[in-house]
């Protein structure tokens, strides 16, 4: 685990890859999601970051950097998948067919704290989505 | 948790970095709906998160079966 002082218990977000991409290209819905956070920590799982520098278009080395940007980020904890939680999370990735939406499921659930996404339909189990999962707005509104 | 003055540093680097990095503060209505939404998120009940992980489990188990 990487990043700022402070342990997990200060984590009250976690983001997944498609954050990440927003991340990177500056897309207000995801600022403002870290903002809210008043001090208190978001936290990466590694798979997703792997998969977001996979994403980024090559011919943007610009947008790399941004993904690798969010590790310098001083409200940033990048963490690896529990390794408590290797049953559930073989279990998720078998459901979702993807490792990186996985791991930030099992994470957030690991951590008792929200999942911010642009994909939140992708989280679906039985046609619902769990009430942890944030589908971010670019255009948040009460 | 992080006492009140780490909680106020990190806001502050929060801020400094998305500033530096040439992003505007979000508008103050625009963070509050976020953190409706975290808030929202937060409060997610236990017995749906065991829910959603016993069903998740169990297709995992079926898949296994089956290619078995």
């Amino acid at each position: 685990v990487s990043g700022p002082s402070g342990g997990l218990g200060d984590v009250r977000l976690v983001l997944d890859t498609s954050a990440l991409l927003g991340y990177a290209s500056n897309r207000p819905g995801i600022v403002e999601l870290i903002e809210c956070l008043d001090g208190d920590l978001f936290a990466v799982p590694l798979r997703c970051v792997a998969r977001a520098i996979r994403l980024a278009p090559s011919a943007a080395p610009a947008a790399v950097r941004n993904v690798q940007r969010i590790a310098d980020h001083p409200a940033c904890q990048l963490v690896p998948e529990p390794s408590a939680m290797a049953d559930l999370h073989a279990d998720y990735a078998s459901f979702y067919e993807r490792e990186d939406l996985a791991a930030a499921m099992v994470l957030a659930i690991h951590l008792g704290c929200a999942l911010g996404t642009y994909e939140a339909a992708s989280y679906a189990v039985g046609g619902q989505v769990l009430n942890l999962v944030i589908g971010i707005k670019d255009g948040w509104k009460e | 948790m992080a006492d009140e003055q780490t909680r106020r540093k990190r806001a502050e680097a929060t801020r400094a970095v998305l500033a530096e990095h040439g992003v505007a503060p979000g508008a103050a209505e625009a963070v509050s709906a976020a953190r409706s939404a975290l808030d929202q998120a937060l409060r997610c009940a236990p017995a749906d998160i065991e829910a959603q992980n016993r069903r998740v489990r169990e297709s995992a188990a079926q898949r296994r079966r089956s290619v078995a």
